[in-house]
């Protein structure tokens, strides 16, 4: 009935494509070898060939998508038995797929679910899953006795490392990198509007250019989010003057040690304060599972903008870190991400993001999650305002205007209203900080 | 230097002329068609002529054949052949069935002229353990790192050597990047310094990837190189299959007769990329550079020289192209049938008798294979 042509690998380190002309149309009959399509990559333009006779039943991929290796472009009526398959699959070279692999089957089988929503108790252990890491990790993980086609990578390409190895606890694997670009499931690849010329007659109106590949992670990352978690954001602002006294008290003390102090390391103890109360900010859905994975551990992710784009390294453990030393690894990873110097783990395994505009102005705004992550919580700038002390007068007050977007399928308005007013609480009055945190 | 004397050696003149040897590569039809040699052209049949065409004809339709299969995504790693054909069918068809030949990964058409199928050629591109186990054992499986097939050829051709085995020799094929390699020197001296018998072929298409031929040596000539280690060599048109495949009859004559190895440059040009891992020829050379040799295609000079023989038709050609066509799709079928491969294949072929690690790594496979 059809051969279901699938983009095949055109070149090293390839992973996908853009189609940029199709040289048929559904309906028409094509002979083996006839060029069927153009795809443009990042190294050059392909023109692929039918690998069989027939007629084309349907064209799966248009003009403009961006298709990865294994998707179906094309189905092709050739008389055969065999039903299109619009699964994403390798099946462009049978004699090289591996033996009988049952556990892969859910990806076949359900390939519009969002799969690879990317947080992961992995279901069942497949003994020829493609694990990818050093001998010595292998030897390691002999050694722990550890199987290592359960652990959960974070390394670069989905490379296992050593201290993969030695966080696997035999249950919940910690959540894999996804800091700056978390996959996008099936379901994100919608495809995209096409945006044609205002005025065609005169293009010179308007410049065209292709997106970078940090600016294509971020788009897709953020386009994923947006899919797989549904935002609500709340607003509210908190009056911080005592806040920016201990700051201005402590921050000579901070400069002696070569720690510039800002307002940032308030609000991640803070956060980890209010997090402690309230589990829910710390935790994933793992829709395959249909599981609430609640993290006990507590990195705080600092969304760092630089001019080659958008990174979150996180604090490791700020619970159990002092304000200065959080001052200081927040400097630090700063400096590693404008050098590009941020490891993948560096970003990997966040409980939740802090996005602060406030260095550069800005008051509310919606900021969107950092996937696998629930909520996130974005920082303006701190403004003189008129405000209404707690003896009811009119003073000027120090305004620190605070969002947080959140996950609806977790945390419900209500408990996100709790969360907003523990974390004034706390940030109206740092020696509250000292308790708590 | 007192005075501007005359100098004990004028090392400008040593550099200029050391080329000398080389200025004029061996040529027996040119560019154009024209016979340059008719003597040696008359040495060969019309039958044998056409047979080389036939060759050229056949390597051509497997490259274009094996590009779609790539394409569909049907292979894995593939080199591009175009361009190299009267290097590659002139040099294979000079050596005996007995012969050892050691290939680079450009060299699955001398391959399968040796004695291993179209079929088995597509599973070494797919990367299938099938693809290693050819029907003339003699020859190993394409090499991978650069160069390195010459140490190998200095390892087969002592053995030949040391067994004694009559009118036998190796024979090695590597690219112009190929002669930078130390592994070429080591290979080619190692060789020369036991006098044992071995072709070397240096198939300079003028890039290794995207260096161009001038940035990889001082020397002019690559054939040059073999000076240094006593070792004679010579300069070929490399479009030529005629003067390719007389040469190579006379290095094979010289090297079984126990003189010691020949080196054998050849001059062809690659017409595509370097490979299907994605390169993209218009990012480094242009269509200027291309021109001229595409002009001085061997098919095209061939053709010429048999279409004025009255022995060679478009439509002859054509007929050919098509019956190849079909034979390489059939051999793509055969490819595609083999059975898939497990890791316990491969352990089981790393050892004779697999070690005990081995041996406990085959049945951990052979397990999880089960299920």
């Amino acid at each position: 009935m059809a051969y279901t042509f699938k983009l095949p690998e055109l070149g090293e380190g390839m992973a996908e494509g853009e189609i940029s002309s199709w040289l048929v149309k559904e309906g028409d009959a094509v002979k083996e070898d006839d060029t069927l399509v153009e795809i443009q990559n990042d190294k050059s333009v392909s023109e692929l060939p039918s690998p069989v006779d027939g007629t084309i039943s349907k064209i799966v991929a248009q003009e403009g998508d961006t298709v990865e290796i294994g998707d179906p472009l094309i189905v092709i009526d050739d008389g055969s038995d065999t039903p299109p398959d619009l699964g994403k699959g390798g099946d462009a070279a049978p004699a090289e797929e591996a033996a009988p692999a049952p556990a892969a089957e859910p990806e076949a089988a359900a390939p519009e679910a969002p799969a690879a929503a990317p947080t992961g108790v992995p279901a069942a252990s497949d003994p020829n899953k493609l694990v990818m890491a050093m001998p010595s990790v292998r030897q390691h993980a002999r050694d722990k006795g550890v199987d290592i086609t359960q652990v959960t990578p974070t390394g670069n390409h989905g490379q296992v490392l050593k201290a993969d190895i030695d966080n696997f606890n035999g249950a919940a694997a910690p959540a894999p990198a996804a800091a700056a670009a978390p996959e996008a499931p099936a379901a994100a690849k919608a495809t995209g509007q096409a945006i044609k010329p205002w005025n065609a007659d005169r293009p010179e109106l308007e410049t065209r250019e292709p997106m970078s590949p940090m600016r294509k992670i971020i788009a897709k990352s953020m386009r994923a989010s947006k899919d797989i978690a549904p935002h609500v954001t709340s607003f509210d602002e908190v009056e911080v003057s005592a806040l920016m006294a201990n700051r201005k008290k402590y921050k000579q003390a901070a400069a002696d040690k070569g720690i510039h102090l800002t307002f940032l390391p308030y609000i991640v103890k803070a956060l980890v304060a209010v997090m402690k109360d309230f589990p829910e900010l710390n935790a994933s859905i793992d829709d395959t599972t249909q599981e609430i994975v609640t993290k006990h551990y507590y990195n705080i992710g600092i969304a760092t903008n630089t001019d080659h784009g958008l990174y979150v390294p996180n604090i490791k453990n700020a619970d159990s870190k002092g304000m200065f030393e959080i001052a200081k690894e927040i400097s630090e990873n700063s400096q590693a991400a404008y050098d590009n110097k941020l490891s993948p783990a560096s970003m990997a395994g966040g409980s939740m993001t802090i996005s602060n505009v406030g260095s550069i102005g800005g008051g509310w705004f919606t900021p969107v999650i950092n996937q696998p992550e629930v909520a996130i919580l974005g920082v303006g700038r701190i403004e003189k305002a008129p405000y209404v002390n707690e003896d009811g007068d009119i003073v000027v007050g120090r305004m620190l205007k605070l969002s947080m977007s959140y996950d609806h399928r977790l945390i419900d308005g209500a408990l996100a209203q709790n969360i907003l007013n523990e974390m004034k609480a706390l940030l109206h009055d740092p020696e509250m900080l000292l308790m708590e945190g | 230097m007192a005075n501007g004397s005359k100098q004990i050696v004028d090392f400008a003149k040593i550099k200029a002329t050391m080329a000398d040897p080389y200025k004029h590569p061996v040529q027996v039809i040119d560019r154009e068609g024209k016979v340059v040699d008719p003597d040696t052209l008359a040495k060969y049949s019309d039958d044998q002529l056409v047979d080389f065409m036939k060759k050229m004809v056949w390597e051509r339709t497997l490259h274009e054949q094996t590009m779609n299969f790539s394409r569909q995504g049907r292979l894995g790693f593939y080199a591009p052949t175009a361009g190299e054909e009267a290097s590659e069918m002139g040099s294979v068809t000079a050596f005996k069935e007995n012969d050892f030949l050691l290939p680079a990964y450009r060299d699955l058409p001398q391959m399968i002229q040796h004695g291993t199928t179209v079929a088995k050629g597509f599973l070494w591109s797919k990367g299938h353990v099938q693809g290693n186990q050819h029907e003339n054992p003699n020859m190993l499986f394409p090499q991978i790192i650069i160069g390195a097939q010459y140490v190998e050829t200095a390892g087969v051709a002592l053995g030949i050597k040391k067994n004694g085995d009559e009118d036998r020799v190796a024979f090695v094929y590597t690219g112009d990047g190929g002669t930078s390699q130390g592994d070429w020197y080591e290979g080619v001296n190692f060789t020369s310094a036991f006098q044992a018998p071995a072709v070397f072929f240096v198939q300079n298409n003028g890039w290794a990837i995207s260096v161009p031929r001038y940035k990889q040596t001082g020397a002019e000539t690559l054939a040059q190189k073999a000076v240094a280690m006593g070792v004679p060599s010579v300069q070929v048109d490399g479009m030529d299959i005629v003067a390719v495949h007389e040469v190579s009859k006379a290095a094979r004559d010289f090297a079984a007769a126990g003189n010691g190895p020949v080196v054998i440059e050849t001059l062809t040009y690659r017409y595509g990329a370097h490979s299907s891992a994605g390169d993209d020829p218009s990012r480094y050379r242009t269509k200027e550079e291309e021109k001229p040799w595409f002009d001085a295609d061997p098919l095209i000079r061939m053709r010429k020289v048999l279409t004025d023989k009255g022995v060679w038709s478009q439509d002859q050609e054509d007929k050919l192209v098509d019956e190849y066509k079909d034979e390489f799709k059939e051999a793509m079928k055969e490819a595609e049938a083999a059975p898939a491969q497990k890791v316990s294949d491969f352990l089981k072929w790393t050892y004779n008798v697999p070690t005990p690690a081995v041996k406990k790594q085959i049945a951990e496979f052979e397990a999880k294979e089960s299920k």
